[in-house]
């Protein structure tokens, strides 16, 4: 089995944001639109603080709260563990938006249909896809692969360094953080 | 903001559609057949329909894709994991119900009390329902308490009890006369609202930062002139004094008779005639009163169902 899964390593994210445009250049989004967005985290106290940019995009949650309210079953996850949205069921009601606790969805007021990250696999040939924020990242900050191969590069940089969903015990999150 | 004022509106218009109904429903029941209250049921029911026509509207038109390839809306059937898909029954069963018993009325036929039954059981559904489709959701943890449908389900019944006594107290307002116990249950209901709202937001309030920052927002922050002004005094405190206030004029030697036989009652002021003063009729000036009251019941179950929209912070900001 292939269950991908993601890395963000947030002490190496320098806010450039060009993980965001190449998002959007490869999703055709429009400038207002994006699937990758950002929240800022302050920690520690004066003088010693720090400010850390995490960025948030759908999580491909093995139980995902978007997936079970979807009245329409546009909402699924592919048989390699990838969230998905149906475009040809999706009748825009936003159920999934609200129940998505990382706030990951976003409507296309084009067609009024909700869309998401997709790890890129929709130019997936049969090689394993790279996704364009992987790809583009400047600091090496993200890492994709397959979390049911011990032998992968994501595998092994979760375990060396520790890394954890965004919330523990939320949704069983995809994308791991180290912070 | 996911879902802002359209769907604020539609969750009010289907409880105002499912108060309405069920009060058309008891008055039936009341009545026994004896025709005395046909007016009332009446406007019940057209309130109840037309209530769920225009919330439906507003829902399909707030689906943008659905609202544009409307074929998809056959897809709502396929998942009865969603609490939506399961709202889509139920509205189903009580938009049925409720057409065909407003059929039976305006052909002025005997509505089987059966049937009554049911669409009692599928308002009650449907008021629930929108309760709990935003209950289950965890983002936002203000919804996320088995108190939501509870209130939406009280606030629904009193809503659509105070736009058919408005609006019968326009048309027929010697039927309304008789129908004191009615009243006295509107009135109960809003002491309960009242409980159920405070008991929410202090239950809330405890179980995450999330919700004691929506509790914050509504008692002392940037929504607290509505939540006070519009839903507590207008929606609760106004609506309560004068309800109290109809009940203790209805309740005099010279007001109404009592309960049981107030069947007997309207008609008996009917034959009254317009001489005032007579058995069952209550003053204008309490009458209006009455009126002001139902008015700020609906603009409160209004307002109740748009504050806990607007209100709600997500989980997101606070990992």
């Amino acid at each position: 089995m292939t269950r991908y899964a993601m890395l963000i390593h947030t002490t190496r994210c320098v806010g450039c944001f060009a993980c965001r445009v190449a998002c959007q250049t490869q999703n055709s989004l429009p400038a207002s639109d994006s699937f990758i967005r950002y929240e800022e985290q302050e920690s520690g106290s004066y003088p010693v603080v720090y400010a850390e940019q995490v960025p948030l995009q759908c999580q491909h949650c093995e139980d995902a709260p978007c997936v079970s309210v979807c009245p329409t079953g546009a909402s699924y996850i592919n048989n390699e563990g990838i969230v998905l949205v149906n475009q040809e069921r999706c009748i825009g009601c936003k159920y999934c938006m609200t129940a998505c606790p990382y706030n990951a969805r976003i409507q296309d007021h084009r067609t009024g249909e909700v869309e998401k990250c997709r790890f890129c696999v929709w130019h997936d040939d049969g090689s394993v896809p790279e996704p364009a924020c992987v790809d583009t990242c400047v600091t090496g900050a993200r890492i994709f692969g397959d979390l049911d191969d011990p032998t992968s590069e994501v595998s092994q940089a979760i375990v060396s360094h520790n890394a954890k969903p965004i919330a523990a015990g939320l949704t069983r999150a995809k994308i791991y953080y180290v912070r | 903001m996911i879902w802002g004022s359209i769907i604020a509106w539609y969750l009010f218009l289907a409880g105002l559609a499912a108060g309405a109904f069920a009060t058309a429903a008891l008055v039936s029941f009341k009545d026994r057949g004896r025709k005395a209250f046909v007016k009332v049921q009446l406007v019940g029911r057209i309130v109840a329909l037309l209530a769920l026509a225009i919330g439906l509207f507003l829902l399909i038109f707030d689906a943008e894709a659905g609202f544009k390839n409307p074929l998809r809306f056959f897809y709502l059937l396929t998942n009865f994991a969603s609490v939506m898909t399961w709202g889509v029954v139920i509205l189903g069963v009580f938009g049925c119900v409720s057409l065909v018993t407003l059929l039976l009325s305006l052909l002025k036929k005997h509505v089987p009390y059966w049937l009554d039954g049911l669409g009692i059981a599928a308002a009650a559904c449907t008021a629930a329902y929108t309760g709990v489709l935003i209950g289950v959701i965890k983002t936002y943890p203000l919804w996320n308490t088995a108190l939501l449908p509870v209130l939406f389900l009280v606030s629904a019944l009193s809503a659509g009890m105070a736009a058919t006594f408005i609006l019968s107290a326009l048309i027929a307002p010697r039927e309304l006369e008789g129908l004191g116990i009615l009243k006295k249950l509107h009135f109960a209901l809003l002491p309960t609202e009242l409980l159920l709202l405070v008991a929410l937001l202090y239950v809330a309030s405890s179980t995450a930062p999330a919700a004691q920052a929506s509790v914050e927002r509504l008692v002392s922050g940037d929504l607290a002139l509505t939540f006070w002004l519009g839903l507590v005094v207008a929606g609760l405190i106004v609506p309560l004094f004068s309800g109290g206030i109809g009940i203790g004029a209805g309740g005099n030697p010279g007001g109404r008779g009592s309960d049981t036989d107030g069947a007997d009652g309207a008609r008996a002021s009917g034959r009254g005639g317009a001489g005032g003063g007579g058995r069952g009729r209550t003053s204008s000036g309490i009458r209006t009163m009455e009126a002001a009251g139902d008015v700020g019941v609906l603009v409160g179950g209004f307002l109740l169902r748009y504050l806990i929209i607007v209100a709600a912070v997500p989980l997101t900001f606070v990992f």
